[in-house]
Formats: structure tokens, sequence, C-alpha cells
């Protein structure tokens, strides 16, 4: 029973001409425990599949459900809430906040409506163990390396258990190494948690360990 | 940028303007008051009135001068008005007495051309609308003045009518009010006050006063533009003066001085005339000649074989002891008894004057124990040479009025003849002698005392003092009859001058024999060439009084200094801004500055650029300045004239602008703001061409904590220091406890301040756990802060900084205190001199009759007074002839005892115990020609110029040019006392010789009756204008100007702090957009905007509040300890107001940041998460 029904979802920016159309007839389905690779050229409409999928923008039209909700109906406190508890993002620039420790930082999401529960500080205790970096969690992010940077997002994007975790070129500033290494535990975490994961990227290495490839081309869709 | 460049030139701008429109209004209002009377003669004496013409007519007084005026003029007049309610009465009214040409003066400008409707007749006065409105009258209605009586023999002299020494003038009807500008606010004393004046015609006071022909006073203008403000004008007024002062030639008998020739012939038995003595005699109507006259005297007429002669009157001559004589029954011949009321001359024997004893041998010099008797004084005391007499006299000074007798003895060395006349003298005849009279037979030899040398009995003497009828016997009015005022002694005029010379004089006449050549008019020459030559003006001479008063307009407070220094936040403020908003220009250009260095421009050259440009953004900004800054001095003088009138005591200050402060004003704002931002551009230079290429101006972003071990210690240190500090202030006294207080306030903010940084700069320094437990989005928001600690810590200083000061200053607001008033609970000043003793039983019998014992139990100190500026904070002239007052021993006792209420010190000299437990002994120490002065401290630091402190010597020069030298012995501390020189009673008579009886009080009154003594003493005491005020209202007046200062500095400095927030929310703003993919982030995570707008509005609070909290905490250690002390107490309303004031800053800061807010809210999540 597919958790993520994307169905014709199309994206069109006006311009002062005639609109410029990003995606078009988008459709895609997921399962729990499934993951995709989104694959394309720059320019062609990955980041704003996944940011749609994200809730951080919206599509002209079509639909998109996670879990059978669907989020566009919601509004910015229920939206913001939605987005909290069943999505996870992993960003090409970890976006950590250098004022805060390793903890704090996986603990930021915890942070969108009150203070974290002590249920979610072992959480993040844990992810951070997962993740290899328990002894660093109470270093600052200045004090890591990019790759450890970026493991620390990862955690941070689980925190909350997401039903549908999304990375945006998540190993796209890392070296061959640290990306083969956040590659493995990427798909090591959503294999533990269960969550469905969606990459895009432009690394073939890291779509090729995917269970779905998918190119994004002249704003469709379509399985390569 | 430019608004902030224009508000720093504004500020700049603004305080010069405020200085300048001070001294010129100050200045204007000395032209206004003066019109064009440029040079005065003002004195206590009358003269002729034709000395004006004799003037008006000199040529060296054309050269300079157009118009000479006589007048009449008393600046301490007491006026009183029938009211409907009562009598109004108003004191220290100058009364002008004048005639047509005075309003002659009046500006040129018809405006400031004030002149009544119709002039004072006889029986008429014009007052001004200052004194109308105080006395509550109006034209038609009639008044009365008091003015002193003229010539007289010293106040203080026994000898001198104590009772008789204030005329009337009643039923004088008001024929116009004139309002209070040009010369209907006439004054000769440098003061923003509005004086009281009144006008009334010279003969009206010349009636009143029996002055007939006479004057007190000239007036003089100039014939060119004496206020012009350049060189030549002040070398021409000098050169004017210099001219008057030639031209003024008074007579002889302008000085008071008389010249008679007094012989004395005897036609014997075979009508051979005999001359016995034949001399001219020099008197002064003042009976004593006064010190300077009798040194030119000396000089004039010793050539011409001239003596002075003092004479004087002893109460007993006799060798016994019991003053009082013993009555035989009628009819048995003499009464026994000394001999009563007797003149004694003291007069050296000379060739001019040898009297011969009974043998007829010439008497020799007598030695200072010896005298001569007549044979009548002799005879009637059964005296023979070599006997003990003892001769009674009062002290030649009285203290209160009260006569004190003395007494000397003395041995008889020779008894001279004097010779009885065959008739007695008669009214308007001398008498007739059949037996040739001797050199001792001389009446003359006594000066005249209208009241009583020209009575034909004792018993009709209408004496100053109380005479003792008991002790006149029948033999002594037969005396009277036969020989009048003829001594019955005679003493060396060494010992006469020891006994009974004063600082009144120490002759009462010369003797100058006649001879061929000497007329009246020769000795008159004589005298005048000698004062001539000698540069001594005897009490009559001009005083450049426009020109002292121009000097003195230049103010006593530099307005300018001082209005910058209250603007100091604002200027802060507005260059925090300059520096934000043009770091934020240059970092939104930093790509442009990326590729200007990528393409080979050296950093210096691109560094050049932005600050050329700046500069020429500050230029543009510098010229809005100058106009707004216009407008702030513009805001500030109407908050002088209204809200903070307390500052400068009465509302007079107009707008005015000189180019030079609008020149100064934008230069120095301009450069100021391209310092600014050169350093502000400083910080770029490290950034890599790289980052900046990508846009990116700031520091690295990321953010390493360390440990700031040695910043933790010092700051721990710092507020040991601080706590040290405070502890040791508790010991000290007034404004050094508060200084200290507020310094270790100051250190207390140093150490929170490190503290805060060290805390920032490690991070927070707290566990794992930090957003467990509540309170997450604080935290988050303190992280944030912790993020550019540099940045915070100064946003967090500069709130911090200006609520320390505004918080902190208010520890200097003043309240008045028992210390302020050393315990008195009135202070009193009176138009004319009062000579009883309000401490004393007879004084306040004198003085209050029946109601004397209202004062029971109270105490009341009477101290001398020389008129002078007002050299408090209430004047804003600078004081260049501060008033004096006396301090008799009688009030230095009173502090003797520890347990007496006292004044409190700032510091003094005080060495010994004695001394330091009451520095008032300090005045008695005269060490050399510098009279030992204690002065308040305001008056010391802020009017004197240059300031005094202890220990200081300085020169000041009264009227008449005499230079007087002080010595600082101490400095009182915010006392009632405040605006005058304090000095010895003693050292007082000596200087100002002229000032006789006790025009100042410090009233003690019974407990809960200071209202009742109040209105009984000026009641009571209405003739002399006596005129009481509560010392806490005095020193609320006085406070009143610290206390408006420091309400405009807080208002000020709130302003500044105001401005501040903005900056704040400048810097936040920044922050936010430094931040934006962190906050893109968040909201990814799913923060919903109201959080995030939560987050960043807390932020801003916690800088606002942590600068604001730390500010206060540190400033309530400088003034919490002060209010527990009682020292100074701090009101509930100002507590309320700094309270609100703070509040709205934070209310304005937290609004203001709601830009950040918004910018964050703006935030394009997706392009942020992207990076772009």
């Amino acid at each position: 029973m597919p958790e993520l029904v994307v169905n014709n979802l199309a994206k069109e920016y006006a311009t002062r001409g005639e609109p410029l159309v990003v995606l078009r007839d988008v459709s895609l389905e997921l399962s729990a425990g499934e993951n995709v690779a989104i694959l394309g050229p720059s320019g062609c409409g990955k980041s704003t599949l996944l940011h749609i999928l994200g809730t951080l923008d919206e599509p002209t039209s079509g639909s998109a459900t996670l879990q059978d909700q669907n989020p566009f109906e919601l509004n910015e406190p229920q939206l913001a809430e939605f987005r909290n508890r069943n999505i996870g993002f992993i960003f090409q620039d970890h976006h950590l906040l250098p004022q805060l420790s390793v903890l704090e930082n996986v603990l930021v999401p915890a942070l969108a409506d009150g203070s974290p529960s002590q249920e979610e500080i072992d959480r993040a205790r844990e992810l951070i163990e997962r993740v290899g970096l328990s002894d660093r969690s109470d270093h600052r992010p200045a004090e890591l390396s990019g790759g450890e940077k970026q493991r620390v997002a990862a955690a941070r994007a689980l925190i909350h258990k997401p039903v549908l975790l999304l990375a945006d070129e998540p190993t796209g500033s890392l070296d061959r190494t640290n990306a083969q290494a956040m590659t493995k535990l990427l798909l090591d975490l959503q294999k533990q948690e269960k969550t469905m994961l969606m990459v895009v990227t432009h690394s073939m290495e890291l779509a090729s360990q995917m269970n779905k490839r998918l190119e994004l081309g002249d704003g469709r869709l379509a399985a390569k | 940028m430019a608004s902030g460049v224009a508000a720093a030139t504004a500020v700049l701008v603004g305080a010069l303007l405020v200085g300048d429109s001070v001294r010129e209004s100050l200045r204007r209002q000395t032209l206004e008051r003066l019109g064009e009377i440029d040079e005065v003669l003002v004195t206590d004496r009358f003269f002729r009135a034709e000395l004006v013409d004799e003037l008006a007519a000199s040529d060296e007084f054309r050269r300079y001068f157009d118009q000479a005026s006589p007048a009449i003029l008393f600046p301490h007049g007491t006026v009183e008005a029938k009211i409907e309610t009562g009598t109004s009465r108003s004191s220290s009214v100058l009364i002008v007495g004048c005639d047509e040409s005075f309003w002659g003066f009046g500006g040129r400008a018809s405006e400031d051309r004030v002149r009544p409707k119709q002039l004072p007749g006889e029986d008429e006065i014009v007052v001004n609308k200052a004194l109308a409105d105080d006395l509550n009258t109006t034209t038609g209605s009639e008044i009365t003045i008091r003015l002193p009586s003229g010539n007289q023999v010293p106040a203080d002299s026994p000898l001198a009518n104590k009772t008789d020494r204030i005329r009337s003038i009643p039923g004088l009807e008001v024929v116009d009010v004139i309002p209070a500008r040009g010369l209907g606010r006439f004054s000769l004393r440098s003061s923003q006050s509005v004086p009281l004046v009144a006008f009334v015609s010279i003969a009206t006071l010349q009636d009143a006063l029996d002055q007939e022909g006479k004057i007190n006073s000239i007036l003089t203008s100039v014939n060119f533009n004496s206020s012009s403000r350049s060189a030549k004008a002040e070398a021409m007024s000098r050169a004017a003066s210099t001219s008057l002062a030639i031209a003024f030639r008074p007579a002889f008998e302008d000085y008071g001085l008389s010249v008679k020739r007094v012989t004395r012939a005897f036609e014997n038995a075979e009508g051979k005339t005999e001359t016995i003595y034949d001399y001219f005699t020099i008197t002064s109507d003042r009976m004593i000649i006064a010190p300077e006259a009798e040194a030119a005297a000396r000089v004039a007429f010793e050539p011409l074989r001239g003596q002075g002669v003092m004479t004087y009157l002893a109460n007993t001559i006799g060798k016994e002891q019991s003053p009082h004589p013993s009555p035989l029954p009628e009819g048995e011949g003499e009464e026994r008894g000394p001999i009563s009321y007797s003149m004694v001359s003291g007069i050296d024997v000379s060739d001019e004057f040898r009297l011969l004893d009974l043998e007829g041998l010439p008497i020799g010099a007598l030695a200072e124990d010896e005298i001569v008797l007549n044979r009548w004084s002799a005879e009637d005391q059964s005296l023979k040479v070599g006997d003990t007499v003892r001769v009674a006299y009062f002290e030649p000074e009285t203290t209160h009025g009260k006569a004190q007798e003395a007494s000397a003895e003395f041995a008889v060395k020779a008894i001279t003849p004097l010779t009885a006349p065959s008739q007695p003298y008669r009214r308007r005849r001398p008498a007739e002698y059949d037996e040739p009279p001797t050199l001792a037979n001389d009446p003359d030899l006594t000066p005249e005392v209208e009241g009583v040398t020209d009575q034909d009995t004792i018993r009709n003497w209408d004496a100053p003092f109380l005479v003792d009828y008991d002790l006149v016997r029948s033999q002594d009015d037969d005396y009277w009859g036969n020989h009048r005022t003829t001594p019955k002694a005679f003493v060396s005029l060494a010992t006469a001058e020891r006994l009974w010379g004063s600082r009144f004089g120490r002759v009462t006449s010369f003797r100058i024999p006649s001879t061929q050549d000497t007329t009246e008019e020769s000795l008159k020459q004589a005298f005048l060439d000698e004062v001539a030559s000698s540069g001594e003006s005897l009490g009559l001479s001009f005083i450049p009084v426009k020109r002292q008063q121009l000097a003195a307009s230049a103010g006593t407070t530099p307005f300018d200094g001082l209005f910058l220094g209250l603007s100091f936040f604002i200027i802060a403020a507005a260059l925090l801004l300059v520096l934000l908003l043009f770091r934020l220009g240059v970092e939104q250009r930093a790509d442009e500055v990326g590729t200007l260095l990528a393409v080979g421009l050296r950093r210096k050259k691109a560094s050049r650029l932005l600050v050329a440009e700046g500069g020429l953004v500050a230029a543009v900004g510098g010229i809005v300045g100058v106009v707004v800054g216009v407008g702030y001095a513009w805001l500030m003088l109407a908050g002088l004239r209204t809200w903070w009138v307390g500052a400068i005591t009465t509302p007079f200050l107009e707008f005015h602008w000189t180019t030079k402060s609008l020149a100064i004003g934008y230069v120095a704002g301009v450069v100021v703001s391209v310092l600014t931002i050169m350093w502000s551009f400083r910080r770029m230079k490290n950034i890599s061409v790289r980052r900046l290429l990508a846009g990116d101006a700031t520091a690295a972003d990321d953010v390493l904590y360390k440990s700031q071990r040695w910043l933790t210690i010092t700051s721990v240190v710092v507020v040991v220091i601080a706590i040290g500090l405070a502890v040791v202030a508790v010991g000290l006294g007034g404004m050094a406890q508060a200084a200290a207080f507020l310094g270790s306030g100051a250190l207390l903010l140093t150490g929170l301040l490190l503290l805060i940084w060290t805390r920032l700069k490690s991070g927070g320094g707290r566990g794992d756990d930090t957003f467990a437990g509540g309170w997450a989005l604080t935290n988050l928001a303190l992280r944030n802060a912790a993020r550019n600690p540099g940045r915070s810590v100064t946003t967090i200083g500069l709130m911090a900084t200006a609520s320390f000061l505004i918080v902190g200053l208010s520890s200097f607001r003043l309240a008045p205190s028992d210390a302020g008033a050393g315990g008195f609970d009135l202070v009193a000043q009176s138009s004319q001199a009062i000579f009883e003793d309000l401490n004393t039983q007879a004084g306040r019998q004198e003085l209050l009759a029946d109601q004397a014992n209202v004062l029971a139990g109270g105490l009341a100190f009477a101290f001398r007074f020389k008129p002078g500026d007002d050299a408090s904070c209430n004047n804003l002239y600078r004081s260049s002839q501060p008033r004096v007052i006396s301090i008799g021993s009688q009030f230095v006792q009173h502090f003797d005892p520890a347990d007496v209420e006292r004044f409190r010190w700032m510091k003094t000299e005080a060495r010994s115990a004695e001394e330091k437990q009451n520095p008032w002994r300090l005045l008695a120490k005269q060490e050399d020609e510098h009279i030992p002065v204690i002065i308040d401290m305001n008056t010391a630091m802020y009017s004197l110029k240059p300031p005094v402190s202890v220990g200081s010597k300085f020169t000041l020069t009264y009227d008449d040019n005499n230079s007087v030298s002080f010595h600082v012995v101490g400095l009182l501390e915010n006392s009632v006392l405040q605006g005058s020189l304090l000095i010895d009673e003693r050292a007082f008579e000596k200087t100002f010789e002229e000032v006789s009886g006790y025009r100042y009080f410090l009233i003690q009154s019974p407990p809960g009756k200071s209202h009742e003594v109040t209105e009984l003493l000026e009641d009571r005491l209405s003739d002399q204008g006596f005129d009481a005020m509560q010392t806490s209202q005095v020193l609320e007046q006085l406070f009143a100007v610290q206390n408006t200062y420091l309400s405009t500095f807080q208002t000020l400095g709130a302003l500044g702090l105001l401005l501040g927030t903005f900056g704040l929310a400048a810097v936040q703003t920044r922050n936010v957009l430094e931040r934006r993919g962190e906050l893109a982030l968040l909201r990814a995570t799913g923060f919903r905007r109201r959080r995030l707008a939560r987050m960043v509005m807390l932020e801003n609070a916690l800088l606002l509040i942590s600068g604001l909290a730390t500010g206060t905490i540190a400033a309530a250690l400088a003034v919490l300890p002060h209010k527990f002390t009682g020292e100074a107490s701090i009101p509930t309303e100002l507590l309320r107001d700094l309270s609100l004031m703070l509040l709205a800053v934070l209310v304005v800061g937290l609004v203001s940041s709601i830009v950040s807010v918004r910018a964050s809210l703006r935030v394009p999540v997706l392009a942020a998460l992207r990076g772009e």
C-alpha cells in the first residue's frame, strides 16, 4: 500500500511571456521502506519536485498525499506541524546552526513546538550514536568535517521518525569517500527506520544504490 | 546612512546653537536693560547735581561721550501698596530717581524703546510690570517707598543714629506701569531674573531725603557703538573709561568734606586784639574722615603743618570708680561724681598747638598713658598733676547696634587753663569773654553732630545712644552752656587713634594753621590735587557697567559644551547608526568590492572609493543635519523656556545662530561620520576576495567557543573591586560618596559586561541538555545572541551604559536636607540694615516688643552683607563681584558643640581636631593679605571664573577698584549659603568698611513656629524690607538647576537610547539576513512562522532587556545605598519616571525589532536553502 501518492503534479512559474513549466503530469507512488533516486540535468525541476513533496512549495495542479493526507489543504501552522512530524530534510548544504552543539542541532526540529521531551533527547543521542558521532555530541559544527556535518544533518532529519525522508544532493559537497559513507549511512538509516527515502542527485553512484531510479526531463518523470 | 550623519550633525549643530543662543540672549538682555548706558557712578553719599553739568561740559568727556544724566539710585528699596487683602510688599526694589534725560538712554531700536506715557512728577511714581505684578497693584493706586536716609555717620559707630535711618515716602500715585523690557528692566546687576524697578522724579527723592540739589549717581553713554563685539570697540571703550576718569573732577564738597576757618581773638583792656588761635578745620559730614580721604589730607596738608584731630565722647571722666553722682540736698553746691558726657581731643603737641599749663609753661608731648585736663575738669574732680584719671567711653564700633562702654586710665600730665566766659553760649551766638580765652577754649576741635552739638543742654541731646541722664550733673550742663563742645581733656593723637579709631576712620578733623597764603580755596585745591595725583577715587568712580556686564554675559556655564555632553548618547547612537548602516551597505555590495579587487584594484584604493562615496553621502546628510540641528536647537530652547526652565530660572532664551557654529557643527558631523565609515571599512580587510565575490562580507560564520578563563577571572576581579569601592563609599560623604558609588556602579557594569561577554564567548557554557525542561525558544534565542558575541555585547553595552547613566545620575539629584541648611529653617534678607541682636532678649524686645517670646527657644544669627552678584547656579551671568557675607564669632561658636546640627562640608583645610569639628574656625586664621573664605562648592566650581577649590587664592575687584584677595579654606556642600563668599566678620569690617549693620539672617525657629516667626519678622521689620524664606524652599530653588540639568540629560539620554534601539533593529535585521539559511532550515523542519517571529523577537528582547537590566542593576548599586543612608532621597516620582522611561525604551525597542521580525518572515525558504 503506497504511502506517498503523487498524481498529475504540475508546477508552473509565471513569467512575462509564456508560463515556465517546470513539472508536468508527474505521478509516482512510494511505499514504506522504499527508496527512490530522482535524476536529471541541472534546472530540470528535481529540487522543485522535492520541495513540493516536502511541502516547502505548492504545486500548480495535481495532488500529492502522504499517508492519505493532502498537506496542501492545511493552513500554515498545520502544514508546519505536518512537515515537522512527517518529513525529514537533508540538504546539500547541511544548514547546521553554528551556535549549537551536535546534540542541540539534532534536537532543533523538536523545538518547533516547545521543548524537547526526554524521549526526543534519548532518540537524538541514539541517532548520533548511529551516525557515529557519539563522542562528538557536544562539539560545534565548526569542529566537524564536511562529512560529519552531513551526518548530523541526517540525524536531525530523522529525529521525529519521518514518514518521508527527502535528500537534496546529500553527497554533493562531499568527497568520494565521504559520499560513499554518506550513501551507506542514508540507506542503513532508511532501512532501520522503515521510512521512505527520496534522493535528488546527479550522482549515478548514489542513484545506483537506490531501489528505484526516475529521471526528470522536460518536466516529466520517467523510469531509468 | 545619510540620516545617521544628519542625526549626528543635527545634534552637534543643535548643541552649539544652544550655546550661541544662551550667550546672545544674555548679551541682548544686558544691552536691553542698560540701553545706551555705558558707565555709571553710584555711591552711597550724595554730591552736587551740578557735577553732571560740569562733567558734560568737559572736552575730555565729549571726546567719547554724548550724554551724562543725574540720578538717585537705591538698589534695595522697599515698596508697599495697599491692596484689598491688606498690604503687599516688595523688597530689594531698585528705586530710580531720574529726570527725562534718563529715558534718552533707551535703545536705539524703536521696539526696545520703553518710556512711560507720563513722567512721574511730585508724589508720583512709575513702576515696571514685574513690580506691579509683585505688588498686585496698577495705575492709579497709591504706594509707599522706603529708602535709607542718605548721608549719615556710619551706622556701626556708637555716635550714629540707628533708628532714623529709613525714610518713607508715602502716597505716591502710580501714573504708569511700563513693560519689563528695555529700560523697564533697568538694573545694574547681571542677572537674567526680571528686576523690580520703580521710577520717581529726582526732586521727590531729594525732598524726602533732605538732599536738595544733590544726587548719588551719574549715568553716561558713549558716542560710539559700544555694543559691537569688535576689538576696536573694546579698545575705544577702555579709552573712554580713561577719558572719563580724567574728565570727572568732583569738588571738595562732593567728597562730603568741608573747610572752615576758626579764629578766636580777644580784645584786652588796652584795646589790643590778641589772636588766641587761627586755623582752618577740615571736617566730614560723616563725623569721622574716611581712611582714604584722611590719607589724601595728610599728604596734602602736612606741608602746611596741618595735623589730625580725633575728638571723641567720654561718657565719664573722674577718679572715682562709681559712675553715678551722689546728689546733695538742693542748694548745697555741686553734685559729686565723675564728669559726664565730655569731649576729649586727641591732638599732638606741636608748634601750632601747644597748650600751656597753669604756670604758663608749654606742655610737652604726651605719652600714651598721659592726659592733660583743663582746669575746670581738674578742679571739678579735685585732680592734680600725677593723679590717675579714668575715662569711660563707648567702643568705637558697635555690634548689633549696642554701644559697649570701655575705659582707660591716664596719669594727669598737666592741667591747662580754661577761661570761663562772661556770657555763655546762646542760640546762634557764641560765648563772650572778659578774660582772655586760652588755646583750650576751642569748641571747634569737635566736629558737628546733628542733634547733639547744636543743642543748648545735654538733656536736649537727640543722641543715637542711650544717654544716662542720671550721670548728668548740674555742673556738666553748666559747662555745656559755657563751653559747648570744648574738650575737657587732651591725649596724644596716637592714643586717641588707638582707643577710638575704627574702620570708619581715625581722625575727626584736620587742623591747618592759618597763614597769609592759606585760604579755604587753596586748601581745597591742595586736597583735590592730591586726590588726582594719587589716583584714589574716594568712593566716587565710574564703573564701566556695560563692558563688565557684556563680559559677564559670556555666562557661567558653557551651554554648548553642556548640551554636547547632554546629547552624548544621541551622538553615540547616531554614529552607531552610521556605522551599522554603512557596514550593511558595504556588505550588501561585497561582490562589487570583490570584483574591484579581482580586477586588480588595491584594497586601499577600493576602500577609498567606498569611503569617498560614503563621504559624499555624509556631506549631503550633514547639510540635512544642519537644517535639522537648527530645529533641534529651537526645540531645546523651547524646552529650556518651559519644561526645563528650572535650569535657567527665567524663560528668557531666544533662538540665535552664528555661521561659525553651523560650520563647526557641519564639519564635525561629517568628519566624525567619515572617520566612522573608515573604521567600519577596516573590518573588511581580512575577508578574502573569493568570499567577497560570493557576496559575503561578514566574518566567517563558524562559531568556535573557547574557554575564557582569563576574562572570567578579570570580570570577577572587577566585580570584587566594585563591591569594595561601594563599601568604601559608605564611609564617604556627599558628592564624593555619590561619585564613589557611581564609580563602583561603573566598575560593576564593566564586570557584568565582561561576564556576559565571556558567557557568550563560551557559548553559554551549558551541557548537552540545553533545550530540556522548557524555555527552549528562549535558550535558542540566547544561543543566537551568542552567535556573534562582539555584536551582541556592543548592543548590550550601549543599552546598559545609557540606562546606567540615566538611572545612576539620579543619585546626584538633590533634595533639601538639614545639612544643606545647617539646621536653620529660615533664611532672610532685609533691604535696610538691622542693628539689633535677635539672639538677645533685649534685641528681640526692641524689634518685636510684645511678641518677643515668639522667638524664645530659637536662634537668629545676623550677618553683615556686601551686596554683589548672585554667584549661585541661579545666575547664568559670570559673577565678577559676588556678594559677601560676614561670619561672626557667635555663629562660629554655635557649631562648637558636637551635638549641634551642622552644615555638610565638601572639603576644608582643617588640620586640628577643633577645626575638623568646626571648620568655621578656619575663617579667623588669616596668615597673609588673603582673607580666608568659605564658599559653597557650586559657587566655587561653576560661578567663579576660573573655578576655585580649597587652597586656591584669588583676587576680586569690588566697587571703587577695591582689590580683595581671598584664600579658600573650606567648601560647603549644597548649602543654603550658595552664591556668596563667607568671610570672618572682622575681615569683612576692614574690607567693606562702608557696610554697617546686618542684612542677612539665618534663623532656627522654635519647633513648629517657622511660619509664625516668618510672619512676625516680616511684619515688624517691614520698614527694613525683611524677607524670610524657608531654607528648604531656597535649597529647592538652588537644586532645581542641577536637578533640571539631570532631567535634561536623562531626557536627551533616553532620546539617544531610543535612537539606539533603531540601531539595534538594524543590527538584528542584519543578523536575520546573515542567518537566512538557518531560518529557512528551521521553517523546513517545521517551525511555524509565528514561532520563528517569536524567536527573533526574543533575541531582540534578550539584548534589550540584558542591556537595560545590566545598566539598571549597576546603577542601583550607585543609587540605592545613597537612598538608604538618607543623604539623598530619590523621589518616588523620579523612580516612576525612570521606570517609565526604561519601559518606553523597551517597548520602542521591541516595536522597532518588528523590522527584523518581518525580515525573518520574508526569508525565501527555498532560495535560502539552496544558498542563493
